[in-house]
């Protein structure tokens, strides 16, 4: 099955080789596979969440089973991979143990884009946040399948393959959500105004 | 207005070396506290939805998942009720703990600091948010005592029955189910369900940045049509009676406005989507804007519109998505499959298990080849997990895994069929 997951031999390898280092507690590969895997993690969870605080956390939460679980890497996919399944699991958790209706209250600022004027930041500040706030109404899985595939930009394949679902599942959690984004989005033109311009600040 | 999700929506992520030395540091003092054996250092872990920890008690302490300062406060510290004893609570960066008060759970943030304050059982329960934020599940106050949070000026009293108080910069209120009353020093305001209240919000910053109303219409920040005394409806889900996960505003207003009309919308713009293959041609295109609703009801309504109302529907009234489902799955074309498939799903998300099995049997026997057949393969195990019909679902994860030996769920199913007791 075409998961779209990257194999790579020489990066399986040098994997196998700091998980090695890793399970001898060796700490300086600890630091060093941290290091090398957080900012895609944390940007994975954020792009999920849209929140900064709840990211920090998961991605904190995520590490932690990370070193706890390396026993259990055997080296089928890229470390990355493997990381990221377990990250896409502590969001599920996170996403699913909450109530299903609750308020966004804070979403992190978006990074100021200097270049775009400040009522055109202003106004995507605003689609992003609203954007956060219609997939805060769908089901986990499918917002799942859905940020980590349109906004993390990731083949519907290895979206399939990080949340341990099949492809056909996963296009149907994608479907349903673009659905169900098309129809909040077409009540507030804010959202739909973020949605035209693909999130780009020219809204 | 007509609305279309594109391919790909670009968020672009906060990051920086600051961020990242951060979690570091709190990733490997963890990891050095459990090699060292000590519960000083949070380990993170998901909280339960409903643990009583110390039933009718004061305080708990989250002793293996986080770090809890608990200790008597002394007499000037109390800002209210001079004999009352209280007790402080602190969580450290990155760190959560529940307590139970009897009538009360209260979730604390990261980073946060309380005092507890009750003079004697069945007295005022006073919470002095310091920093941090509180999430409190409340039992509804008539014919109990007080419960209120204080955040520097603002007192944010208990009608009943959830909400959340975050002291930062500013405080703000989050009320997910009944209302709360909020007292700040120039005003007062009841906040229902799914409302927020920020003490930010009077400056309204959308509108000084010359956005048009939608934007600066923030419906979350204040409910100034409510009166006090008034209850706002509350549905059992805590929603606003809307229907929707916007704020509770005054009626009339977007948040306000009936579940069920948005039930007959079909959205235009699903054909090119990446969903199911070859249904995007025959989607009956409803009226989004301005056209009366009865005649779009009216209308023939496609397999796809029944099914996009459907799934729209889930969550607000999902007795009328079963129904819609149901007649989706009367049918035998694709979409009854997938019908029967999504109606399984429901039937499992709402922990009814036995129509689930029953919709998963009905599957599988006119659907052997469909295309979610692997799915409803997988689904038959956690539904029958679900009933505690551990050999059943035993089984169902190994007949799973001779149809599907190189399937999607190979390996949950694996490790689900290896961790289950032998059978006798």
């Amino acid at each position: 099955m075409g998961l779209g997951v990257d194999i790579d031999p020489l990066g399986c390898a040098s994997d196998a080789i700091l998980v090695e280092r890793c399970r001898m507690r060796e700490r300086g590969a600890e630091r060093e596979l941290f290091r090398s895997q957080f900012h895609r993690v944390h940007a994975t969870l954020f792009r999920i969440l849209g929140k900064n605080r709840e990211s920090e956390d998961l991605a904190q939460e995520t590490f932690i089973e990370v070193f706890r679980s390396l026993h259990r890497f055997r080296g089928e996919a890229r470390l990355g991979v493997w990381i990221d399944r377990i990250a896409v699991r502590v969001a599920f958790r996170h996403i699913a143990s909450r109530q299903p209706l609750t308020v966004q209250l804070e979403l992190c600022p978006e990074p100021a884009d200097e270049r775009a004027p400040p009522d055109r930041r202003a106004h995507a500040r605003e689609g992003l946040r609203r954007l956060y706030q219609a997939l805060g109404r769908l089901r986990p899985a499918a917002r799942l399948a859905f940020t980590l595939h349109v906004i993390d930009g990731r083949p519907v394949g290895e979206v399939a393959h990080i949340t341990s679902s099949s492809a056909v599942a996963t296009k149907v959690r994608i479907w349903r959500a673009r659905r169900e984004l098309e129809r909040i989005a077409a009540e507030d033109p804010v959202l739909a105004a973020y949605l035209a311009a693909g999130g780009r600040k020219e809204t | 207005m007509s609305a279309h999700v594109p391919e790909r929506i670009e968020v672009e992520t906060p990051g920086g070396e600051a961020l990242r030395d951060r979690v570091e540091r709190q990733v490997f003092d963890a990891l050095d506290a459990q090699l060292a054996g000590t519960s000083q250092v949070w380990i993170p872990s998901r909280r339960p939805r409903r643990v009583t920890w110390l039933a009718g008690g004061c305080v708990a302490v989250a002793a293996a998942a986080c770090l809890l300062v608990l200790r008597p406060a002394g007499p000037n510290t109390a800002e209210s009720g001079a004999a009352a004893p209280s007790s402080i609570v602190v969580t450290p960066p990155g760190g959560r703990s529940r307590l139970d008060l009897g009538d009360a759970i209260v979730d604390f943030g990261s980073d946060t600091r309380v005092e507890i304050r009750r003079a004697e059982a069945g007295a005022t329960v006073t919470l002095a948010l310091a920093r941090g934020s509180v999430d409190c599940d409340v039992a509804p106050r008539p014919g109990r005592p007080v419960f209120r949070v204080l955040a520097g000026n603002v007192t944010v009293e208990v009608v009943g029955t959830r909400f959340s108080v975050a002291y930062g910069r500013d405080v703000r209120v989050d009320v997910t189910r009944g209302t709360v009353r909020v007292s700040a020093p120039a005003s007062t305001h009841l906040v229902a369900a799914g409302g927020t209240w920020s003490s930010a919000a009077d400056p309204a910053p959308a509108a000084a940045a010359g956005l048009p109303a939608a934007v600066g219409d923030r419906p979350s920040l204040h409910a100034p049509d409510v009166q006090p005394g008034a209850r706002a409806p509350v549905d059992p889900h805590g929603a606003a009676a809307g229907g929707s996960n916007l704020p509770a505003t005054a009626p009339g207003t977007e948040a306000a406005r009936p579940a069920g009309r948005l039930a007959a919308r079909s959205v235009t713009g699903g054909a090119r989507s990446s969903g199911p293959r070859g249904h995007g041609s025959e989607e009956a295109r409803a009226p989004v804007d301005g056209a009366p609703r009865r005649e779009a009801r009216n209308r023939p309504v496609s397999p796809k519109a029944t099914f996009a109302e459907a799934q729209a529907l889930e969550g607000r009234d999902p007795d009328r998505a079963r129904e819609l489902y149901r007649t989706l799955a009367a049918g035998s074309d694709v979409w009854a499959a997938l019908g029967l498939y999504s109606l399984a799903e429901l039937e499992q998300d709402s922990g009814k298990n036995r129509d689930a099995l029953s919709a998963v049997n009905e599957y599988e026997r006119r659907f052997p080849y469909g295309a979610h057949a692997e799915d409803v393969a997988w689904l038959r195990v956690h539904v029958l997990q679900a009933a505690r019909r551990s050999a059943a679902a035993r089984e169902a994860a190994e007949d799973y895994l001779r149809r599907y030996p190189t399937g999607a769920y190979v390996e949950p199913a694996r490790r689900f069929a290896q961790a289950a007791p032998p059978r006798p």
